[in-house]
């Protein structure tokens, strides 16, 4: 039996009066499941990673994580709710005055853990995905390829149960994009719920089994293939 | 003379730095606005505490006569008036500071957020940069006023004696120093509170925005 970790129930969302982005959509995100969004350019993937990431309210309808509805708890506290999600941005988002290390830390740290506590486990991880040389290195000394493992490494330090990554391979080469790839592959074996946005199809076809594509067509969404 | 010094060119130093960073803040505190901010409050602490000082010093210690009462009324009248104005004015700064810190690190609030900050952590981190600046800035300020005050003192007593010499009805005393120290401690204080708190509930203000 598989427990929903996210559900979308009759989800509307409008940015304005002329533009609706979807239309009563409903969707349920398995814990433990491998997940890609497609669609075309401007169809709404990143819009619908913020939804589930409750980074944007809906205008209408209900979204549920761990069964609990997240329009029912108030914005002060949605924060309880995104210290369970993992984002990884298109754009990286590393602060660019703080060191590698630093940034991948900035999860705990905002959740006011002690840095002795997690200094070791943020060290590991760093080498796990082969950034130990770069440990004290800023932002801007970094390749893309590195910012984009970095990236990972912070969405993942604190053991989140659901991971979004919005276009996570649409910054580096083929190289980087599989050794990408197989972090999450490797990630999601360990129990981590991965959802990934992207429009690279070559990306989804040389990828996991198990994973389910959910396409974003004309303001709605289907499940079209689990294989 | 350090080796490394002589040894290292400028990039080097620099790289060498890296490798040993001190621990950063997450919302950065060191900008060129805060530090004009710095220097503007540290100038209006300064203003305070000669102004206030000196006023002490020129009505010194008057006799109860019709005309010293009224000089009290008024010199604490003005002090009240000048103390108010010049903490206003240092709020009004700081809500300014505040209002543009926010701006400025818009990206890096938006990346705490999404992190799972919670407000309260967002509203600590920023309001702990302006009561740094409201403390430093007003002890600065007072450390200004009081050595120009060990300067000014002997003229402002002559001054005083000249203005009550006219009146021949009041003596005066340096038993009014005390309240200059206790003005002088008092800035640093007044001006912490007043950008804490102007800090505080701009911030707790804006920071809902971004939820």
């Amino acid at each position: 039996m598989t427990n929903n970790i996210l559900a979308l129930e009759k989800v509307h969302h409008r940015y304005s009066i002329t533009r609706d982005i979807f239309n009563d959509i409903s969707l349920t995100i398995e814990e433990g499941g491998f997940y890609f969004i497609t669609g075309s350019s401007g169809a709404g993937k990143t819009t619908l990673l913020k939804l589930l990431s409750s980074t944007l309210r809906p205008t209408g309808g209900d979204v549920f994580f761990l069964g609990k509805n997240i329009n029912n708890i108030p914005q002060n506290k949605i924060y309880e709710i995104k210290r369970q999600i993992g984002y990884i941005f298109q754009d990286f988002r590393l602060l660019p005055h703080l060191t590698t290390y630093e940034n991948v830390a900035l999860p705990l740290r905002v959740q006011n853990k002690r840095e002795k506590n997690y200094k070791s486990d943020v060290i590991e991880l760093l080498s796990w995905v082969n950034l130990e040389h770069c440990v004290h290195g800023y932002p801007n000394t970094l390749s893309g390829g590195e910012q984009q493992r970095a990236a990972i490494a912070r969405a993942v330090i604190s053991s989140p149960k659901l991971i979004l990554a919005d276009e996570p391979t649409g910054n580096v080469d083929n190289f980087n994009s599989e050794k990408i790839m197989r972090l999450f592959s490797e990630m999601n074996k360990m129990g981590t719920t991965i959802v990934i946005a992207t429009h690279d199809q070559n990306l989804i076809s040389k990828s996991i089994v198990n994973r389910k594509i959910i396409e974003i067509y004309n303001n709605s969404i289907r499940t079209i293939e689990e294989l | 003379m350090n080796i490394l010094n002589t040894v290292l060119n400028s990039s080097e130093k620099k790289s060498i730095r890296q490798l040993a960073p001190k621990p950063s803040a997450i919302i950065p505190d060191n900008t060129l606005h805060n530090r004009y901010l710095f220097i503007m409050i540290i100038l209006l602490c300064y203003l305070k505490s000669i102004i206030l000082t000196s006023l002490v010093s020129m009505i010194g210690s008057p006799e109860f006569s019709a005309l010293s009462i009224n000089l009290v009324q008024i010199g604490l009248l003005s002090w009240i008036f000048i103390a108010g104005l010049i903490l206003a004015i240092i709020s009004f700064i700081i809500i300014y500071g505040t209002h543009t810190s926010i701006i400025y690190n818009k990206n890096t609030i938006n990346l705490l957020i999404h992190l799972g900050a919670s407000n309260s952590f967002i509203i600590q981190r920023i309001v702990f940069t302006f009561l740094k600046i409201g403390l430093l800035s007003g002890i600065f300020g007072s450390v200004l006023g009081f050595v120009t005050f060990l300067i000014m003192n002997p003229f402002l007593l002559q001054i005083g004696r000249l203005l009550n010499d006219l009146s021949q009805i009041v003596e005066i005393t340096n038993r009014s120093s005390s309240l200059q120290y206790i003005i002088l401690l008092s800035i640093p204080i007044l001006s912490m509170s007043a950008s804490t708190l102007s800090s505080y509930l701009t911030v707790r203000k804006l920071i809902r925005k971004y939820n």
